[in-house]
């Protein structure tokens, strides 16, 4: 039994290998040598503004969602409110209103467009069907401000996370909550799934991010970035900083965690060994964002990937995921960027910000993967 | 992706151990996983059908009860992509499920297909490579192929699948006067042959192109109650009421094409030499490697036993369950076993337990077994300028990453770049 397993992890290592010494050398032929450098020299073209809506309310837009279907779009608002618009025109579809409180997050089902999940202030999660203008289901469970919602692919869980320090796994066709994970000392910012949905990884402002089993809510492992050159089981605790992680994003591939904190720099880990394989910084080693929680994610519908990330000065950041250089940083929002969604890896991107302005961008077709 | 942060050597284990779930919902009479394994399908006594998913730990998800079977049901089987359920009763009625159409306002049955036959049905299965062809073995009668890829019920193909065996196989008894009766049917993995087993020890094989038997042979002279392939097609499962599970090694039936080369060896026999039971159910692993067996009766009889299939020796016997078992089943991908109850019909499941570790919360600490002498590293506390160490994290940092490719296979070999169908959800009403 050792041996099988033994000789599995080596199989294993051979064929990350094979695929490092295979695919480096692919993109490159395939493209051509113009296109290439385009993608690591700044570009002022990447995205064309295609829409922009200013919210009535003028109150900061927290979040903003692309149905599944790519028909709608959904933000929330800190004033409480839900708006649903249709893509087709950008015309004003239902204003979905029952919070009492701020709304910091908002979800599509992925199995039915109709669908959203919000997570309020006001302690609750929501579920609406947006057809219906109407609440289906009120989960109220949470002591405090809940942060984030997460539908697993399947649509029937809900994953929450709140500023009360705990996860909660919902059952969706039942209305109760399977599990509470409380592992954190500090308020969860931000979750994310691996496509196979048996990883729940959570980002803390504790410092923390914790990967949990989400069929047996087991921690399986916890990430942290020690600025002191010692663990933190030699060095005293004055030394060690954890800084508060802001958002958390898997890869489209599972295998690897991006991480905004807030020491202005986004990283990406590879959790199986406990590395930060990349680091992304702002303008001259400038930070990011220190304030506020600006979401990362990755565009993949380019000719290399990119990593997309707000900043607290409202510019919206892209970066070569290999070379780790800016290679576009013309997007202003003018404030801090609150909310970004994708539809088809990146093909169109929406970007909401604290002012509360969205802008909807479509990406420019020659920089599009074949 | 879970199992490659879990303690390896739990993911290799290749059996449950420990009880892990009981689920209860309506008196299950059988019941059936879906082929990726993320899904459990109960037949009910009362002619329902319902639907657990198992990425939750069980929850009902879908309830099939409207223009559902009115007695109780005697088989549920899975077409491969997940989207289609095949049902049979007490009712006479073979039922074809839509799982796209559950949950749903706008349909008010999922049942998209519905036949009657001349009594009750012992059971049926879909043919793999084709979720609108099934098999079936009905009560006093011949076995019957059905091919209802056309909607229309006038336009559906019925045959039958004699249950006389070969001629030139048959010996006198063929000509007794009891009748000989298929009990049992199963398509091999491919859906290029169906096995039928009868009243009287023998197993027939059809071809499912000509539906013209193919092969006969015998084993036993009485009644054979399963018949069980391992899903990669190696191995055969025969249980009878003579007591004995005959495991069978079949011949390669993908390149042997000529059935009359096929030879079938019992390789293994096994049964209770103490207690003289009969066995209810059997089931293969994935590989074959192991063999899962309920037994029959009330006394001492509410285990599974597990035998590792080359030496034929009994490797393990789960234990949990308060009632006899009936119906026993293998959940590949999970490494999960189920069996339902007799009294209460309750589903058990077995799996592998995980030890949390509690080193997984503390990243800078490690589990060890025993103490170890430690060794302070040359450069353990030297103090180095953060700029040095920023910049030598930052030399570190150029290996390519790729974010792209999926892994194909989890920690325990199997293929997940398989998409199962998603059964759509009632968000607006509890089922349960």
């Amino acid at each position: 039994m050792v041996e099988s397993v033994h000789n599995k992890s080596i199989d294993m290592e051979m064929r990350s290998d094979d695929d490092f010494r295979l695919q480096t050398p692919t993109p490159r032929e395939n493209s051509t040598p113009e296109v290439e450098l385009q993608m690591n020299a700044k570009l002022d073209d990447l995205y064309i503004e295609k829409h922009q809506i200013v919210d009535p309310d003028n109150s900061s837009i927290n979040a903003v969602k692309i149905s599944p279907d790519g028909k709608t779009l959904a933000y929330c608002t800190s004033s409480g409110v839900i708006r649903v618009y249709n893509l087709d025109g950008f015309s004003p579809m239902v204003e979905l209103s029952g919070h009492t409180k701020g709304v910091s997050d908002i979800d599509y089902s992925p199995i039915n467009s109709d669908i959203l999940a919000s997570a309020s202030d006001d302690l609750t999660i929501r579920i609406w069907s947006i057809s219906k203008n109407k609440c289906l289901k009120i989960l109220k469970k949470h002591t405090y401000h809940v942060t984030s919602v997460n539908f697993t692919q399947k649509g029937n869980i809900l994953i929450s996370g709140s500023a009360d320090e705990t996860i909660t796994i919902w059952d969706l066709s039942s209305g109760k909550s399977l599990k509470t994970l409380a592992a954190h000392s500090d308020a969860i910012s931000s979750i994310s799934l691996t496509p196979d949905n048996t990883i729940i990884a959570s980002g803390s402002y504790d410092g923390l991010m914790r990967l949990f089993d989400c069929e047996t809510g087991q921690c399986l492992k916890t990430l942290v970035y020690n600025t002191s050159s010692h663990g933190t089981a030699t060095a005293s605790t004055s030394d060690v900083v954890n800084p508060p992680i802001s958002c958390v994003e898997f890869s489209p591939n599972g295998k690897f965690i991006l991480s905004s904190s807030l020491d202005g720099v986004i990283r990406l880990w590879d959790y199986m060994d406990n590395k930060v394989m990349k680091t992304f910084g702002g303008e001259d080693g400038n930070p990011v964002c220190e304030k506020f929680g600006c979401p990362a994610k990755f565009v993949t519908t380019t000719l290399d990937p990119l990593v997309v990330s707000g900043s607290d000065a409202g510019i919206l950041m892209f970066w070569n995921v290999h070379s780790k250089n800016i290679v576009c940083n013309q997007i202003n929002m003018e404030a801090p960027i609150l909310g970004i969604d994708m539809y088809q890896g990146g093909k169109v991107l929406a970007v909401c910000s604290k002012k509360g302005e969205l802008k909807f961008f479509e990406i420019n077709e020659k920089y599009v993967k074949s | 992706m879970n199992l490659s942060l879990q303690d390896p050597f739990a993911v290799a284990k290749e059996y449950p151990e420990s009880l892990a779930n009981a689920l209860q919902y309506g008196h299950c009479v059988t019941f059936q996983f879906s082929h990726k394994g993320d899904y459990l399908a109960s037949g009910l006594s009362d002619g329902s059908v319902v639907i657990y998913d198992l990425a939750s730990r069980g929850s009902v998800i879908a309830h099939l009860h409207k223009h559902a079977h009115i007695r109780p049901i005697t088989s549920v089987s899975w077409s491969v992509c997940g989207r289609y359920l095949l049902t049979t009763a007490q009712d006479w009625h073979c039922k074809l499920w839509d799982l796209s159409l559950v949950n749903s306002p706008n349909h008010d049955s999922a049942v998209i297909r519905s036949i009657i036959v001349d009594g009750p049905i012992w059971s049926a299965s879909i043919n793999p490579s084709n979720e609108f062809q099934f098999t079936a073995s009905l009560f006093e009668d011949q076995a019957i192929f059905v091919d209802w890829s056309d909607p229309l019920p006038q336009n559906y193909r019925i045959s039958r699948l004699e249950s006389k065996p070969l001629e030139e196989h048959a010996d006198s008894d063929a000509n007794s006067s009891t009748k000989s009766v298929t009990l049992v049917t199963a398509f091999t993995h491919n859906g290029r042959y169906v096995f039928s087993g009868t009243n009287k020890g023998w197993i027939n094989v059809f071809d499912t192109q000509s539906l013209q038997m193919v092969h006969s042979m015998r084993l036993t002279t009485s009644n054979i109650k399963n018949l069980v392939m391992s899903p990669n097609g190696r191995k055969l499962a025969v249980n009878s009421s003579d007591r004995i599970i005959r495991q069978i090694s079949l011949p390669d039936l993908v390149n042997q094409q000529n059935p009359d080369s096929w030879e079938f060896d019992v390789e293994h026999k096994y049964q209770d030499v103490v207690n003289r039971l009969q066995w209810n159910s059997v089931c293969f692993n994935h590989n074959g490697e192991f063999l899962v067996a309920s037994t029959f009766g009330t006394q001492s009889s509410q285990d599974l036993y597990i035998w590792e299939t080359s030496m034929g020796s009994l490797i393990k016997i789960l234990e949990g369950s308060s009632e006899e078992l009936l119906e026993v089943k293998w959940n590949y991908s999970r490494c999960m076993i189920g069996s339902n109850g007799l009294e209460y019909g309750t589903i058990y499941l077995w799996s592998v337990d995980f030890p949390q570790k509690w080193s997984a919360l503390a990243p800078d600490f490690v589990e060890i077994d025993d103490n170890i002498e430690y060794e302070e590293k040359e450069d353990e506390f030297d103090i180095i300028d953060d700029d040095i160490l920023n910049k030598r994290r930052l030399e570190e940092e150029d290996s390519y990453v790729d974010i792209l490719t999926p892994e194909n296979h989890d920690a325990r070999g199997f293929d997940t770049s398989l998409r199962s169908f998603i059964i759509p959800i009632n968000y607006e009403r509890p089922i349960v």
